[in-house]
Formats: C-alpha cells, structure tokens, sequence
C-alpha cells in the first residue's frame, strides 16, 4: 500500500472497521511512514470521541476490585517471571567468594525451575483437558475398530470355509457376490461398479422368498470407487430365502424393490 | 511524596508501564465510566461490560510501554485499545448477540447523565453533547455508516451486505462521514 491507498483506508482503521488483512498492511505502512501515522492520530482521536456518544451509566461499585485484583495477579505473574534476572543482578553485585557463587548459581537456577514449573504447571492443566478428551474419542475409535476387526475375522473365517456358498449378483455395470455360511447364520456381501447412492442412507439390502415380503437386512454404504462390502446376520437362515436384493432406499419402499442396482438367486439347500 | 491525582494521563501511562499499581488506581478513576459505559453500549450486557472493562485495564497493565505520544493524547489511545477489545468481543458473540438482542443504536437523543453536578460530569455531559450534536448534523447515510463500524462492530465489507450498498459506496460514506466529524471537533475539543 503506498500514502494513498492508506489514506483511502485510515477513517475506517480508526474505526475498527477494516478486515484484519487490510489493518495488518495498513498498519505495516504506518510504521514507516511519520506523514500517514499524523493522519491516523487524527482519525483516532475522532474515532475515540464517538466513545462519548455511549450513555453514561454508574461503575458497578465491585468493578474497581475486580479489576485491580485481576492486574495484581498479572503484575504477580510478571514478577515471578523476571525473578531469576533480578535476583542474578543484585547478588552477583554482593558475590565475592567462590560460595557465594554458588550460591548465586544455585539462586538462579531455583528461580528458573520455579517459572519453568509454573509454566509447565499451567501446560499440564491444559495438556490434561485436551489429552482427556483425546482419550474418549480413542475409546469410541477402539469401539469401532473393534467391531470392524471382529467382522474382519468373521469374514476370513468365512471364506476360508470350504462349506461356504458363493451367490454371485448381477446388475448393470455392478458386480457383487455373496458369500453364505455353511449354516446360513452369516452372509457377506461384497460389491463393485456401484454409482455412489443418491440419497445419504446408501444402498439397502434385502432378502425375499418367493411369493413373499422382502426383508430389509442391512445397508451398504459405497465407497468413491464404488465398493461396499457389509455382513448380515438375518433372523433366519439365508438359506430360506430365494434372491438377494441391493436396492436405493427409494425403490426398497415397495414390496418388492423396483430398481434393484444388483441381484442374485441364491440356490436352496 | 508523589500525589497520583496531580499527574497528567501520559504522566501516569508512564509510571504504570513501570509496574505502579497506584497510577493505575488514578487512571481507573478518571476513565473506568467511560470504558464501562462505551462497554455496555455496544455489549448491551452489564456482566459482559464489566469483563471487558477488566480485560482492557488488563491490557493497560501490559501494553502500556507501548503508548507513543506522538500517536495521540493518551485518553484517544487509551479509548482506542478499549474500542478494540470491546469489538473482538462483539465479533466473537456476534451471532449470540443478532439472534437474541437486535436493537439498533438511536444517538439523535439526547439524555444528559443526571447525578451530582460535579466538574467532571458537567465536561462529560458536554462532551457529549458535542459529539452527539455533530453526529446528528451528518447526512443519515453517512451517520448510519459510522454507527454500524463503531457500536456495532460491523466491518466495510458486512455493512455493505448489510445495507445491500457497493462496498465502494461505503467506504466513500464512512470516509466523509468521518472527514466531517474531524472538522466539526476541530473547534470543539472533546478528549
């Protein structure tokens, strides 16, 4: 900014009304510049005089100890800090031997450790509330990754069984499979090629009889690729139904879904 | 031995950047009305002005090496930093505040403080006056404009979107509208 694009924004500096880019480059010319910082003091003082303006109102009578109580901790804070420096200025004066010394080094060295402390004191209390809140969310973490490593391993065993049934499903670009149980307790349904859902709920899978009411088993939320996978635990044993539906929630409203994304038939036993 | 009440703003800005808690004591007294009152203008909150007016003698304790005359008579300053720490307060609470408490500020009527007719309230209720009278002498928009940056801590650019107004537009109204206010306290000092 040069003296007069500045000067284009000083009445509005002066009134807080910049957004804080432009007060941070106004106030980077003003720093060099003795000719736009005699014009900002004059906008500063019209600007202060607005404050006049505000009706009066009386001191609530327990502000002033308030207040002064406040400073005294800040100005107890500043002595604490610049103890250490103090306290090395005045005794070094009066350090004449080699213990003395010492004791001056030793001093400095408590004074230190104390800010330091102080200091730490205050990070740890923080530390404590943000790490307290770390922890939970670790827990609900571990809840789910719990729940996914048990799936996992449902997963494997299932399709390291040599009983399992393998239904593969069909769609338009979609491919899928679903893998059954030996016992018809657990199917995995893995799929490919799926359009992300319209809706946010994903897919929703179904399970029907012939010449029955679809049931509603689960919902297959599909990834960027188009790849979701889910484990179903019906009530029944897969095995009774007929045919395995993946459908948009819209369509699953029916009896039997309209517009299926993917099917398969799956064999009786 | 030194009487706090005798020295001049700047003289006791200097003793509190040196850690004197009893030039503090002096500055509060002088010019804590008028920090809580601007506070509780703009906050329309009395517990949240008085943090503020707590927060800015704070500030004052801290930053008060940092006062260069020739940036301007300490009270602006001094008003300056509390405008400032009253405004981040209103940004941080701004949409608490618009959803709960949407009053406009109406400066054109004047109600003199009452109370004892001290020299100090009698300077007050002038200055006042002053600056009162020379807002109401400004063209509404440019009064608007003003208004809306100073006591409701609104930026150029919201007061444009505000005001369905060019930015360009704004930044002209806020421009003369001070220009003017400068040359009407030019014969009238208020701070």
């Amino acid at each position: 900014m040069d003296c007069h694009d500045v000067e284009e924004h000083l009445a509005a500096y002066a009134l807080n009304a910049l957004s804080a880019d432009e007060a941070l480059r106004v106030e980077s010319h003003l720093d060099g510049c003795p000719f736009c910082s005699a014009l900002v003091t004059e906008h500063v003082q019209v600007a202060a005089s607005l404050a006049m303006a505000a009706d009066e109102v009386p001191l609530p009578g327990s502000l002033k100890r308030a207040t002064l109580k406040r400073v005294g901790r800040h100005a107890r804070r500043s002595r604490r800090f610049s103890l250490p420096s103090l306290t090395l200025g005045k005794v070094a004066l009066a350090a004449t031997s080699s213990v003395s010394v010492i004791l001056v080094a030793a001093l400095v060295a408590i004074g230190i450790v104390n800010v330091h402390m102080s200091d730490e004191i205050d990070d740890l209390q923080h530390d404590n509330i943000t790490l307290a809140s770390q922890v939970t969310q670790l827990e609900e973490m571990d809840g789910r990754l719990e729940n996914m490593f048990q799936e996992q391993r449902s997963m494997s065993y299932m399709m390291a069984s040599p009983d399992k049934e393998t239904v593969p499903l069909e769609g338009g670009n979609a491919q899928g499979v679903l893998l059954i149980s030996s016992e018809g307790g657990t199917g995995l349904l893995m799929a490919r090629g799926l359009e992300p859902p319209r809706g946010e709920r994903g897919y929703y899978v179904w399970l029907r009889k012939d010449g029955g009411e679809p049931i509603l088993v689960g919902r297959l939320s599909v990834d960027d690729t188009g790849w979701g996978m889910l484990t179903v635990w019906p009530k029944q044993s897969i095995h009774v139904f007929q045919q395995v539906v993946v459908a948009e929630p819209e369509a699953a409203t029916e009896e039997a879904p309209s517009r299926p994304v993917l099917w398969g038939s799956i064999a009786p036993r | 031995m030194l009487n706090y009440d005798d020295l001049r703003d700047d003289q006791l800005i200097t003793l509190i950047s040196n850690g004197e808690k009893e030039a503090l004591d002096v500055f509060y007294n002088r010019h804590a009305r008028s920090v809580f009152s601007l506070a509780r203008y703009m906050l329309r909150d009395t517990t949240l002005a008085e943090e503020a007016t707590q927060d800015i003698f704070v500030n004052l304790w801290l930053k008060a090496s940092s006062y260069n005359p020739q940036r301007g008579k300490p009270k602006a300053w001094f008003m300056s930093i509390a405008h400032h720490r009253i405004i981040d307060l209103i940004r941080a609470r701004k949409r608490h505040l618009q959803s709960t408490n949407e009053v406009s500020h109406e400066l054109l009527d004047l109600h003199p403080s009452s109370g004892p007719g001290t020299e100090e309230l009698a300077y007050r209720n002038l200055a006042r006056e002053t600056i009162i009278k020379a807002l109401a002498s400004l063209p509404s928009e440019q009064r608007e404009v003003l208004v809306l940056a100073y006591f409701e801590g609104y930026s150029q650019s919201e007061i444009a979107s505000k005001l369905g107004q060019p930015l360009g537009t704004v930044k002209t109204r806020v421009r003369l509208g001070m220009q003017k206010l400068r040359a009407s306290s030019q014969n009238r000092e208020v701070l």
